[in-house]
């Protein structure tokens, strides 16, 4: 029922959600590639040690299914996100930072409101600055904000930024990689799975985003301790430190 | 040339298959099922689990007690046995649109019922959308997909559930084109759930019948939606759909009582609650729809005072020759009912400063500030009176 009354609508956003995702997928390449982008140089604070709040990870595990499907893996995905939290915690800590990890299942409802608005800006940030969707007016400049009601959240866990984290993998099965296979002997191009994501930093004085950084391909395979501490040091490469050295 | 022929044999296909098998259609899972360990399954309930919890704490999410605890008493009663096992979301949408996900997660737009002319017809939707979920066909056109080599294209049932992203809540679940449930499974919904009507003791009847009113508001619209538009695509399917559930219903349960009547329980929640409805439909600015609806609720019996009010503002919004006087008139008829919202006041004032009548614009934008003494309008409001 609902596919034949709002799949008009729906058609033009996936499209859009579509040519987000093409734009991450063109930064893929055949190496590690990072794109990084940032106002500040280091993070500011009143306290010895910045806080930094982790909003709740949005990582995801696929199989890329012969026939080209992407089905979601809870195993792997579950995996991924035990293996992120660890490594991020050690990570957070060696650049001098505190970390407070937020809750998935216990967000109040100002911190969902951000966690949306921050993926939809996150991806407008990968299309139209990273991406090919150039927004002329901009003229190449960085100033995206959340706004400055973020500080709410600021206040509520006494921290001074909060970072924002979107990765997805794709692993393809035994019979995607063999169709790959078949079709690069016809000449053709088949999707063999990667992965992509980004991070971004937030000032949760005046929202902005202050800190922003897309990896995509062979950046770290999070269902493994060691690929997952690999992934967070090339998502996390550059991010502003607590003091200079 | 080829296409209405082909779909012509798709339905004569169809129709045999059907008579031999829709006697036997049942719910696959039993009450209180536990997703399989199957990998596709799993992943699927993560998804959604996933979902749902952002679900909880969307802005959309209609929280007033009096229209959930509404809503709510006609899934369980529908769903009976498996009532426990579903959650019921009442979206802010003024689409006309119900899901259910195969976790037991149902969402309810509110459009559906302001296009409802009885509970049953909301029940109607209900259990269409509970069969769907008790005979797995969320899985069973995933599963179907994944085995058909011609997927070609990546499709990512993912990309639409795509936690965080820029897609409303509401309408995120119904982007997952790729898992459109099949007309065969539409089918198989409508009579499954007509069997659910009448094991809930409510009326069989009405799960062809709301499909009806769904296409009399469809030719009522003054723009029709442009070609791509999926129903316009699929509204030559619906009306055969809705013949064979007739059919089915009448041969099973015997032909309808009596004319549909609608009940006092959702003209109550109508009145009580109009206001709120109504004004996501008036902001669609689908005129020719508004007014079908606006005409259909008068004859349920929904407080006048509101429909004129609703009139006036849709008359207001079209804004075309003549629009100015009719609307200024429904204002008034609102008014006199002497049940108007206090908007028809602070309207019909706006139109008068409009005409240029300012002491007509003051005597209203008055009456408006009294009854609305906390508007957040206010000092536009104090503005106009003290220019004058």
């Amino acid at each position: 029922m609902q596919s034949r009354f709002s799949a008009s609508m729906a058609r033009n956003r996936t499209f859009k959600l579509a040519a987000a995702l093409a734009a991450l997928l063109l930064l893929t390449g055949c190496v590690t590639s990072s794109s990084n982008v940032q106002t500040i140089d280091k993070l500011e604070t009143v306290r010895d040690k910045a806080r930094i709040v982790l909003m709740p990870p949005d990582i995801r595990y696929y199989l890329l299914t012969a026939g080209g499907i992407l089905e979601p893996h809870a195993e792997w995905t579950a995996a991924a996100e035990e293996n992120f939290t660890v490594a991020i915690k050690d990570y957070a800590k060696s650049i001098g930072t505190d970390l407070i990890i937020l809750d998935e299942s216990n967000m109040s409802s100002l911190e969902n409101k951000y966690e949306e608005l921050h993926s939809a800006v996150g991806m407008t940030v990968i299309s139209s600055h990273f991406g090919v969707y150039k927004l002329p007016a901009k003229q190449g400049r960085f100033d995206w904000s959340l706004g400055p009601d973020i500080s709410a959240i600021g206040e509520e866990h006494d921290a001074d930024y909060a970072l924002f984290v979107y990765y997805r993998d794709r692993q393809a099965s035994g019979g995607r990689v063999a169709f790959a296979i078949l079709a690069a002997a016809a000449g053709g191009y088949t999707d063999t799975g990667g992965e992509s994501g980004f991070a971004s930093l937030v000032d949760l004085r005046t929202g902005d985003i202050v800190w922003f950084n897309v990896v995509t391909a062979g950046s770290g395979e999070l269902r493994k301790k060691k690929g997952a501490a690999s992934a967070v040091a090339t998502l996390f490469k550059d991010i502003p430190a607590n003091r200079q050295p | 040339m080829i296409r209405p022929f082909f779909y012509l044999a798709l339905m004569i296909a169809f129709s045999a298959a059907a008579n031999a098998e829709l006697e036997t259609i049942d719910h696959i899972i039993p009450p209180g099922y536990e997703p399989s360990e199957a990998q596709d399954e799993q992943g699927l309930w993560m998804e959604l689990k996933d979902y749902e919890l952002r679900l909880n704490k969307s802005a959309l999410l209609v929280r007033d007690p009096e229209l959930t605890n509404y809503v709510k008493g006609i899934v369980c009663r529908v769903a009976g046995d498996y009532c426990n096992d579903i959650r019921v979301y009442l979206i802010r949408n003024p689409g006309f649109n119900a899901s259910m996900t195969a976790t037991g997660m149902m969402q309810i737009w509110t459009g559906l019922l302001v296009r409802s002319t009885s509970s049953d017809e909301i029940a109607a939707v209900v259990g269409h959308e509970i069969a769907h979920y008790t005979r797995m066909h969320t899985l069973k056109r995933f599963r179907r997909l994944k085995s058909s080599a011609a997927a070609g294209g990546l499709i990512d049932i993912g990309i639409s559930i795509f936690t965080g992203t820029s897609v409303p809540i509401a309408q995120s679940l119904a982007s997952m084109n790729a898992l459109a449930f099949s007309r065969d499974q539409e089918q198989e919904a409508d009579l499954l759930g007509a069997r659910l009507l009448h094991e809930a003791s409510m009326d069989p009847h009405a799960a062809y019948r709301v499909w009806q009113n769904i296409i009399a508001e469809e030719e009522s619209a003054a723009v029709k939606r442009r070609s791509v538009s999926v129903f316009a695509q699929t509204h030559p399917d619906d009306q055969s759909r809705v013949d064979v559930t007739r059919e089915w219903v009448i041969a099973k349960y015997g032909p309808p009582d009596n004319i549909e009547v609608a009940d006092d329980a959702l003209v109550t929640i109508m009145n009580n609650h109009y206001y709120f409805l109504m004004e996501d439909q008036i902001d669609t600015n689908r005129f020719g729809r508004t007014k079908e609806l606006l005409e259909r609720h008068s004859a349920m019996g929904v407080e006048p005072g509101t429909i004129y009010y609703f009139y006036g503002e849709m008359f207001r919004q079209r804004g075309a020759d003549g629009d100015r006087d009719l609307a200024m008139s429904a204002y008034r008829h609102s008014i006199e009912t002497g049940n108007a919202p206090a908007d028809a006041y602070r309207n019909l004032g706006f139109l008068y400063l409009k005409e240029k009548d300012i002491e007509g614009a003051k005597k209203y934008f008055t009456i408006f500030l009294e009854q609305e003494p906390d508007a957040t309008d206010r000092a536009m409001i104090e503005f106009y009176l003290d220019k004058g």
